[in-house]
């Protein structure tokens, strides 16, 4: 039986594969980020009393109107966004969907879509979905800077949008005002949607700043936010994902996302209403406390690793350590028992075998666990 | 946004009809019958596991093609049909069925390709379609005029297929029409799809929703079927949790495989704890959905009858939620008008079935009521509606 050209053009993701490996040999995971922290009390008792009230069936498919209200105020306090929750903020499963919704409402086949990398490796695969062209634009790999000028080279008269993540994985990037700003005057001078992917936003490190493309003057016009509490709430599971846009992409979203889901699960988002978002700063500062003990171990081991300024990821270069990352992944998962991210994943072209990405929100006992089991594998390398 | 935003093959696809109806139902407090949600609760097992898993921490991403219990569960389910699938390559878990025809629908078909739909048709159908940019074939449903069930019209479904049709997709039981596919008509589309090579998408949400004694037969399980049929199905008309967005589809490992690699972009995953527990449910509450089955049943002779008292022409149904009227003998001609004036002039909201249709005229003076609320509900519903004639 046939699938579609445009199907056959999306390669399934190659960590998928790796799991399977990890799964049968009982690997510590710390590829994928899945937080160890569970989601706040108070949300999870909102579930559980939204289930016991009988919240079952279809919420609005914009979402739940409580939920697009804590959301908005949630915006304003933390980002200095003003958002109109009726008609610029739409509850998504998850900012998967949110993300795939946009792109299908802005784009049409052929049009093109500018797309930073390494990224987060379904962008690649979402833009060849809805039949648009990915071009790739590098981050310069000494530090992950995002040059504008870099951009602008990339852009030419069928390009209708351009993606940013930040803060970014899987580099742990959070994009300075410099950055964030020249994306943006980029798509105010070409006429480009700004899609801009802001899952980690509570997740900034050393006092940094996240910055988003949609407080910046001008921003209104030309951004589509894409967000999620799945980090936030440490609820991944509950495809709690938003999506803000004026009001006339707004309704354009919708009424993809009305025929791609109708609407995220109800339940869950009576959960995610109950959220308040000034308690999150304790889950923030257990999160850089061990991205700095990830960090200071890889280094130790030989490993060049850029300190992540946000986010839940960093990539270590195993070039110092002469050996090619996607081989020494392999080996990590079959020989050490430890399950890491080849950094190959994250890159659409040319990205080079020297990556390897991993994730530093894992439960602390099994990190340590997974750094030592890494550290006697080069070692019994080595020796 | 600098152009027109939205893309002009979407362009056509404004607010779904059921957004428009539930506001103005909202807007003037009118009982409604417009969209297809159940006001009661789902059985007591599922609604437990769910608690549990939830409180006991059941809240990170589930594996991609869902958590392996429920994919048991599934394909344990669909034996009843003699049909067998292997859960860890034919099953794949989606956000409910909506997100499983978008996915099977842009994995299977493209621009170029024709995809044949029968009307009326639900409405993210067309969508989808035309999201993967193929471009549909519409076959209608037609009155038996002895009886008044809406029938499948093998001919016209023949004549609508071309050399470049890929795809059918079925819906039965019907909505919005109730109607359960015969095995007459189940064989018919099936012998065309194997004549014609086509890949052949069953919408099958209904499958434990049909009364009288009808059977519902799965296409997917006639014979040659099998390796040319997604089946798709939920667990929200099933176990009364629409707002849980479960649903599922079985095929062969080569199809499904297609529709998981879409899937993973449309939304990557759907609730992790809502997936122990619609696997517990299938495994256990059978008897609560066939006692569903019966309470509906009953429900669908209340409006029935209701809705001829009050002087509609009532079209048989067999299955779903829903009933279609026909609004002529009460002096009316367009059912989307009187949808529009119901909420404010009488309090009651329901669905113009023309909004289904690519032909609109043929259908312009039915309109579906839903029959899957509470029996005061339903009396409260009539009871106004008796103001019309």
């Amino acid at each position: 039986m046939r699938v579609s050209r445009r199907c056959t053009r999306v390669a399934g993701m190659e960590l998928t594969e790796l799991l399977r490996v990890a799964e049968r040999v009982k690997a510590i995971d710390i590829a994928l980020g899945i937080p160890a922290a569970d989601p706040p009390a108070p949300v999870v008792d909102a579930a559980v009393a939204a289930l016991r009230a009988g919240r079952h069936q279809y919420a609005d498919p914009a979402g739940l109107p409580e939920l697009r209200a804590a959301l908005a105020a949630g915006l304003r306090r933390t980002h200095g966004i003003d958002v109109d929750p009726a008609t610029e903020l739409t509850i998504t499963c998850g900012a998967t969907e949110a993300l795939f919704a946009t792109l299908l409402a802005v784009t049409d086949p052929g049009d093109e879509v500018v797309v930073v990398q390494p990224c987060y490796e379904s962008y690649v695969g979402m833009v060849e979905l809805v039949g648009a062209v990915p071009v790739v634009v590098g981050l310069r790999t000494d530090g992950w800077r995002l040059d504008p000028a870099d951009l602008a080279a990339a852009v030419s008269a069928r390009t209708r949008a351009i993606i940013l993540n930040t803060p970014h994985n899987p580099t742990g990037r959070v994009f300075d005002a410099a950055e964030v700003g020249g994306v943006l005057r980029l798509c105010r001078e070409r006429g480009l949607v700004c899609v801009t992917d802001e899952v980690y936003d509570h997740y900034v490190f050393d006092g940094a700043r996240h910055r988003s493309p949609l407080s910046l003057p001008g921003g209104r016009e030309h951004v589509v936010l894409a967000g999620s509490l799945s980090k936030t709430l440490n609820a991944t599971g509950w495809r709690i994902g938003f999506c803000v846009a004026d009001p006339a992409t707004t309704s354009a979203i919708r009424r993809v996302h009305e025929r791609t889901t109708i609407g995220t699960n109800r339940p869950m988002q009576h959960g995610a209403a109950a959220l308040a978002l000034d308690s999150l700063g304790d889950n923030r500062s257990w999160v850089q406390q061990q991205r700095d003990l990830m960090v200071d171990r890889l280094t130790a081991m030989g490993f060049a690793v850029f300190r992540p300024e946000g986010g839940w990821f960093l990539m270590a270069d195993t070039r110092p350590l002469g050996v090619p990352a996607g081989a020494l992944c392999r080996d990590l998962v079959e020989r050490a028992g430890v399950l890491v991210a080849p950094g190959e994943t994250f890159f659409a072209e040319g990205g080079e075998d020297r990556w390897l990405r991993m994730t530093f929100v894992r439960d602390p006992a099994a990190t340590r666990d997974a750094l030592d089991r890494i550290e006697r594998f080069l070692a019994d390398r080595t020796g | 946004m600098p152009r027109p935003v939205l893309v002009p093959r979407l362009q056509p696809f404004t607010s779904t009809i059921f957004a428009e109806m539930t506001a103005l139902a909202v807007q003037t407090g009118a009982v409604n019958l417009g969209q297809g949600f159940p006001d009661f609760d789902g059985p007591a097992t599922l609604l437990e596991t769910a608690r549990t898993a939830i409180a006991n921490g059941v809240n990170q991403y589930p594996p991609g093609p869902g958590v392996p219990e429920l994919r048991a569960a599934i394909a344990e389910q669909r034996t009843r049909y003699g049909t067998s699938f292997d859960p860890d390559t034919e099953v794949l878990v989606t956000v409910g069925a909506t997100e499983a025809i978008a996915s099977c629908l842009l994995a299977l078909v493209e621009q170029g390709d024709e995809v044949v739909l029968i009307e009326p048709y639900y409405d993210s159908y067309a969508a989808a379609v035309a999201m993967s940019g193929a471009t549909r074939r519409v076959v209608s449903l037609v009155a038996d005029p002895d009886t008044g069930r809406f029938r499948l019209d093998v001919d016209a479904l023949r004549a609508a297929i071309g050399p470049r049709t890929k795809a059918v997709l079925i819906n039965s039981p019907h909505n919005p029409t109730g109607t359960v596919f015969t095995r007459a008509e189940v064989a018919a589309i099936a012998s065309l799809c194997i004549e014609h090579d086509l890949v052949a998408i069953t919408d099958e949400v209904y499958e434990h929703l049909t009364y009288d004694g009808t059977e519902h037969i799965p296409l997917g399980s006639l014979p040659g079927m099998a390796e040319r049929t997604l089946t798709i199905s939920s667990a929200g008309k099933m176990f009364n949790c629409t707002g849980w967005k479960i649903g599922w589809v079985c095929g062969p490992a080569d199809l499904v495989a297609a529709v998981r690699a879409v899937k993973q972009f449309l939304t990557f995953v759907g609730g992790a704890p809502f997936q122990p527990a619609v696997a517990a449910a299938l495994r256990t509450e059978q008897q609560w959905v066939a006692d569903l089955r019966k309470s509906l049943e009953t429900k669908r002779d209340r409006l029935v009858a209701g809705l001829t008292e009050a002087g509609f022409g009532v079209h048989p149904s067999q299955g779903t939620y829903f009933v279609c009227a026909d609004v002529r003998p009460l002096g009316f001609a367009d059912g989307l008008e009187l949808c529009r004036a119901l909420p404010a002039r009488i309090g009651v909201a329901a669905v113009p079935v023309q909004v289904f249709t690519d032909n609109p005229a043929q259908w312009t003076h039915i309109v579906r009521f839903a029959f899957c609320k509470r029996d005061e509900v339903l009396d409260e519903a009539l009871r106004r509606l008796h103001q019309l004639a």
